[in-house]
This record gives structure tokens, sequence and C-alpha cells, in this order.
């Protein structure tokens, strides 16, 4: 019975001691290296890819083909690639990979992660991208948003648009014929309808009772707002954030809109999907989201399988316009949280080809269309959006033009410390009454206390 | 002779059985508990932040905790939360179990009532704060306004988060603890002699006196263990806000832990927030050592006076 307890605490011990000391190298090792293997009688080079991803859209499928594609070109140089295929996981469990010397060769994250993941030696740079023919032609805003400190650091893997979805049944409560609801994008972009009109009549259908709720919005830290009054708080030139008296414009827009009704002091708990919900009941005026809130709604119908069907609906109940310019005559007004392919600091020159092929290829225009269908995210390349699928797509289609003026969060550091600085003086307007003077106030002295003064302009 | 006197020695290998069954333990702990104690202390002496380039600042987080203007509000909510829950689980606890398990003993509601009140702790985090979420959802659909609906046809549905997010937060909290606390001191009643019982009835002892002078006494130990345990858990603990509130609206609900974890985690400061985490783990401690005092530690873990 002793001998029996000793093996057990011996056998205990040593697996204690291999979880605690064990780097955990195996896959790691084998993900960055490249080894020999045979196939068909030949000697060839296996290159082994880390990729970590999750399952979202087709994200992983298009990895998985693209690696197929990429091998059936590899042949003639007696290369193969093979992906060693990682979770996708949050930031915290990056840094953690990172700090266990685990960084994957090839990871998705959002654009306004270039600032921190370079900082932190997360990524590398990946100038190719200015000379591959898959990126000809792309609108300069797309350059920007892979470009940092004048190199390319990340590959742009999907988009979107911020389109308004209105209740088209609440316009025509309020008696606008079906020619004035049709042409109001027109109106938007012209410039000849404003925001302030918008809000206008999200008062008056809440006040006349045809919805419940004025504006709803995707995003809880209502970065598009800010846009919208040309609130970017952020200088590309000196990679800072800016405290801007301009905020408090769209301070007074939120404390006007709180008083008319137009948005509840909950609005940040209403998620996409209750949204949606709302939406669909025609209880909510207007929905500020992105692309992909076409297809929660589709979802939610129980339509995914009946296009025709969901299209008809949207057509009676919906309609959607861009964020219109506050100014007369000005754009409207589009964002977007673009997700980009990075590729891990690890990855040497000599890796870094079969890297860029397999990403090319991820691009490649069918598996971007086939992206589009599962997520609502937009394709980024002319050669996916000229295709004959997406040109059927009428909804995801027309939204393409808005990504040449589509704003991306900034990818500085100190961001989300500002931003939550920006969201405190909306919570003070919405929920302690306070006037867009004292939330800038005290929006002002949140940001001086937390954002560190070398990431900081103060106009 | 010196045979005799030749002391008995222990093997060495019965010697090292102890250390043999403490070692995977002792492991687990210095891995798990110690090593990460001692980087926290670390880090809270450095500016460590996302970009994981370490920068010794000397007490430079700690003035920064005492020059954060939002500093008294959080841990005026710290004290809010952690006091209101405790007293309101302790009492709880103990009404139930006294109810249970002397009023209503052997009989099967008092069974079916502690099972029900089970329930919220065994559910897993996210399904129960999934039902507060419903309970109190801020638009029609809302189980809260659909009833206040009833009673007000007319009015719009009211943002309960915004308007009593704290009083939600520590309702959830009261309702998820109670029951452990339920379950040590029913143990602790039903540990008590019978006879004792019975001898006060024979003595035409009431139920108050029977409530006051034999059950209360004997929970000296589970309710100190109890009061303690919770308090530490309602000081450090941040799961149940995080997920209910996320400290909002506002800092409304943001207490000290979950201030800490925004900023290591949310906002990548790990510096500053290793340093929070470090005043919520001395606050914790002065606690402990006042209630040891408070609830006479040394005195209960006196030797008995009563002889064989």
């Amino acid at each position: 019975m002793k001998k029996l307890a000793l093996g057990l605490i011996s056998v205990m011990t040593s697996m204690t001691l291999l979880a605690g000391c064990s780097t955990g190298s195996n896959s790691g090792a084998a993900a960055n290296s490249s080894a020999e293997s045979s196939g068909n009688g030949e000697k060839m080079k296996e290159v082994v890819i880390s990729v970590r991803e999750n399952t979202w859209g087709a994200r992983k499928d298009n990895f998985i083909e693209a690696e197929k594609r990429a091998n059936e070109e590899l042949k003639s140089e007696n290369v193969q690639i093979k992906i060693d295929w990682w979770p996708g996981i949050g930031d915290d469990e990056l840094i953690l990979q990172a700090q266990a010397n685990k960084v994957a060769d090839v990871f998705i994250n959002s654009s306004v992660d270039i600032g921190w993941q370079l900082n932190a030696g997360l990524i590398r740079d990946v100038d190719w991208v200015g000379a591959s023919d898959v990126f000809k032609n792309m609108p300069e805003s797309y350059n920007n948003m892979m470009k940092y400190e004048d190199h390319y650091y990340g590959v742009i893997q999907d988009m979107d648009a911020s389109p308004v979805f209105i209740s088209r049944k609440a316009l025509e409560g309020m008696g606008w014929t079906a020619a004035q609801i049709d042409e109001l994008k027109a109106r938007v972009d012209a410039g000849s309808f404003t925001f302030g009109e918008l809000v206008d009549l999200a008062d008056e259908s809440v006040k006349k009772k045809l919805v419940k709720v004025g504006f709803g919005v995707e995003d809880t830290r209502f970065e598009g707002w800010n846009y919208t009054f040309d609130n970017f708080n952020y200088s590309a030139e000196e990679n800072k954030m800016v405290l801007s008296k301009n905020t408090q414009k769209v301070y007074e827009f939120w404390q006007d809109a709180k008083q008319r009704g137009v948005v509840t002091e909950g609005i940040g708990e209403i998620d996409t999907d209750k949204a949606a919900e709302l939406f669909i009941k025609g209880e909510l005026f207007a929905e500020f989201a992105r692309t992909e809130f076409y297809q929660v709604m589709r979802t939610q119908l129980g339509m995914d399988e009946d296009l025709a069907g969901y299209e008809a609906w949207f057509k009676e109940n919906a309609i959607w316009i861009p964020v219109p310019s506050v100014e007369q005559g000005g754009k409207p007004v589009s964002y977007s949280n673009p997700a980009l392919i990075y590729v891990g600091a690890k990855v040497d020159d000599e890796k870094m080809p079969y890297v860029q092929k397999l990403i090319e290829h991820v691009l490649d225009p069918d598996l971007q269309i086939n992206h589009t269908l599962k997520s609502g995210k937009l394709p980024v390349t002319a050669a996916a959006q000229e295709d004959p699928r997406f040109q059927e797509m009428s909804f995801y289609k027309d939204h393409a033009y808005l990504i040449d003026f589509t704003k991306t969060r900034p990818a500085q550091m100190d961001y989300a410390v500002y931003m939550k600085s920006f969201t405190l003086g909306i919570d003070a307007i919405l929920t302690k009454g306070q006037t867009a003077a004292e939330a800038f106030e005290l929006f002002q002295k949140d940001v001086k206390q937390n954002v560190p003064a070398d990431s900081l302009i103060v106009e | 002779m010196t045979l005799a006197k030749k002391a008995y020695k222990k093997p060495l290998a019965k010697k090292m059985y102890p250390y043999f069954f403490i070692m995977p333990f002792a492991l687990l702990v210095l891995v798990f508990f110690i090593l990460p104690a001692i980087a926290t202390i670390i880090m809270s002496f450095t500016d460590l932040n996302a970009s994981m380039k370490i920068n010794f600042v000397g007490f430079d987080n700690f003035k920064r905790i005492f020059s954060d203007y939002s500093m008294p509000q959080i841990l005026w909510n710290t004290v809010l939360f952690a006091v209101v829950t405790l007293v309101f689980s302790l009492f709880f606890g103990l009404f139930i179990s006294i109810a249970t398990q002397y009023f209503l003993k052997g009989k099967l509601t008092a069974v079916i009532y502690r099972v029900l009140w089970l329930i919220p702790s065994i559910i897993p985090a996210v399904v129960y704060v999934t039902f507060w979420k419903y309970l109190f959802d801020p638009t029609g659909d809302g189980l809260i306004n659909k009833v206040v609906h009833l009673f007000q046809p007319e009015g719009d549905p009211v943002s309960w988060f915004t308007k009593i997010a704290m009083a939600i937060v520590i309702i959830a909290t009261i309702v998820s603890t109670t029951s452990g606390g339920m379950i040590l001191l029913s143990a602790a009643i039903s540990s008590i002699p019978e006879d004792l019982y019975k001898a006060a009835k024979v003595d035409g002892a009431s139920e108050k006196s029977v409530i006051t002078k034999i059950i209360l006494p004997s929970l000296k130990w589970p309710l100190m263990y109890i009061t303690i345990s919770d308090l530490i858990g309602f000081v450090s603990s941040y799961f149940f806000i995080l997920l209910l509130t996320n400290g909002g609206p506002m800092r409304d609900t943001t207490t000290l832990s979950l201030y800490a974890y925004q900023q290591a985690f949310n906002l990548k400061y790990y510096g500053y927030g290793a340093a929070l985490s470090l005043l919520v783990v001395l606050i914790s401690l002065i606690l402990t050592l006042w209630l040891l005092r408070l609830f006479d530690f040394n005195e209960m873990i006196k030797p008995s006076r009563i002889e064989d």
C-alpha cells in the first residue's frame, strides 16, 4: 500500500513538475521551423506556418483552402506549406503567448492593434504588400490602415461600412412618400440631408409614438458619432491622441438627443441582437450599425436560407443610408473596424515568401466572397468586388463606395484609455443629467489623469 | 545497557513520508500562488504596459493611487458592496439555517427550501448573470419592465442598470452567496446535542432563549469563518460586477478589485493594476486581522478549561 502511495506521489510530482516547467515547445518549435519530409518518393521541403485564428466567418476555411492552392504552386519548387492551427484567442492571451516565446507566424487582429503589438515585439513588417499584385489599385484609406510609421505591418483581411438602418414604416407614418424615402440615400450622398435632420426625424417619430426608441447604436464606444462631428481625436503625424474642444460639440449632441428622448439612458445596454429585435418589431427608428446588422436581422427572421424573402422584407420595412454629414453639402461618414492579418516577429526573411504566398491566397477573390457570405463583411480587393457573386449581393455591393471615405480607429497604444474617458463623459450626460460642458470637463480631467502625457496633445 | 540507552532512530524513508505527501501540493502552491504573488509585487514597481518593456518606477504607481481622483468613489463602492452584501448574506444564511434546521428540522419543506437557495450558487456565473440581465433588461422585454408595464401601460421602460446598478449587483451577489453560509451554519446547528434543546424545554425556555442562549453561541466559529471568508471574497471579487455592469454606469459599481482588473487587462497598464491589486490584498489582510480580534480568536482556540 505504501509502495502504491509512493508511486502515485512520484507520478503526481513528475506531472506537476512537467506542467510547471515545460515550455510546451513541441508545437511551437514545429510551428517555427522547417522540416524535411518525403512525398511521392521525392524529398519535399515542408514549411510549417502556425496560424492563430478562430473559425468566425470563413477565416479558417479560407486559410485551409489557401494552403492547398499555395501548395499546388509550390510543387514545382519542391516545397510544401503545412499550417499548424492554433485556436484564436484574446489580446491578453496573445501577450502571454508572446511572453512564453510562442507568437504565431500568422494571426488576425483589429487594425487598432498595430501600435501596441509592434511595441510589444509581436509583429514584423510586411512591406511586400506595397508591391504585391493582389493589393494593386487599393484605395489610399486601405494603405493607411495597413501602415504604421511608414511601414506595412498588417494585411487587410476584411472590411465593413457603417450604414444607418431606418424604419421605413416610421417614415411612412410621418407622411413620407415612397419616392421621398427612396431618394433619401442620394440626398445624404449629396450632402443635402444632414445629421441634424435625422435627429429631428427620430425625435418626431418618438413623439408621434411611431417607435419606442429613436436611435440605437451598435458600437458602445460611440466612435462613429465622433467621426460624424469630425472629431477624430488623433494626430497621425505625431502618433498621439488629441484632447480637442471638438469633443464638446459631440457632447452637445448627446445632451440634446437625451433631452429630446432620441437616445435613452440605457442605450449602451441595447446590444446588436436586441437592437435587431427592436428594429424587426418596428420599435426602433434608426440603428447605427455596421453592414453585419443586415445579416443579424436576416438570421433573427429565420431567413438565412431565403434571400429573396429577406430582401422583400427588408425593402418593405427598412432603408439604409450612410451616416449624414452634420453640415449641408458635406460628405457622408462611415467607419469600420477592419481585421488585419499580422505576421509574427519570429518569421524570418527565408520563411516570409511562403507566408506571403499563403496570405495572398487567403485574399483570392472567391475566398473573400465566401467570407462575405458567412460574415457579412465586405471584400477588400477590387478583384473580389468584381466577383459575380458579390455583384449579386445588392446590399453589400451598394456599400462598396463608402470604403473610400471610411475612417478607422487609430492604432495608438493609449486609444482604449482615451475612449474610456470619452464614454465616461457620455455616461455623465445620460445617467447623471450633466450638461455637455460638465461632461467635457470630466472627460478632460480623466484623460489628463489616465492617458500618459507623452501620448497626448492638449489643444 | 548501551543498547537500552541508544535512542530509536526513525528510518530516513519514514522521515521523508510527510514531505512526499506535501511536496506536490507545495509545488502547486509555489507555482500558482507564491511565484505569481512575487511577480505581482515586482510588477507594481514597474510601468509595465502592453509594450512589455519593464522600467522600474519606484513607488510611482502607489503615489498614483493616492492622486487618482476616482479613488474615493471606488473605495466607497468597495465598502458599500462588501459590507452590505456581507451583512445581508450573513443574516439570510443565519435566518434560513435556524428556520430549516431548528424550526422545520427533519421536514421535507426545509430540504426543499435549502435546495432552492442552493440553486443560484450551483448555476454557472454566466448563466446566472444572463438571468439578471433579462430581469432588469432596459427595454420593454425585461421581466421587471413587463411587470411595471402592467401597472403603467403608458410609461417608458426603465433603464434599471443605469438607475440602481449597485443595488442590482448587491442583490445578485447576496442571492448567489447566501447558500454557502447557510450550509455551514446548518451543519453547525445540526451538531448541537438534542439534549440541550430538551433540557431548555424542561426548564421552560422560550424559543427566543433557545436561539440566543444555545444556538447563537455555538455558531461563533462558523460565523467567524463565514464573515472573514465572505468579506475577503467580496473585497477581492469582481466577476459578477464585471459581467453585470462592467463597473458602470460611469464608475458607480466599480470596486477596487474590478478597477485593478480593468487597469491591468482592459487598458493594459499592468504596473498600475498590480499596485492596485496589492492594495486589495493589504485591505483584506487588515480586515482579516481586525475580524479575528473582533471574534476573540485567541480565546476561541485556547484549550478548554473544563476538565474530564
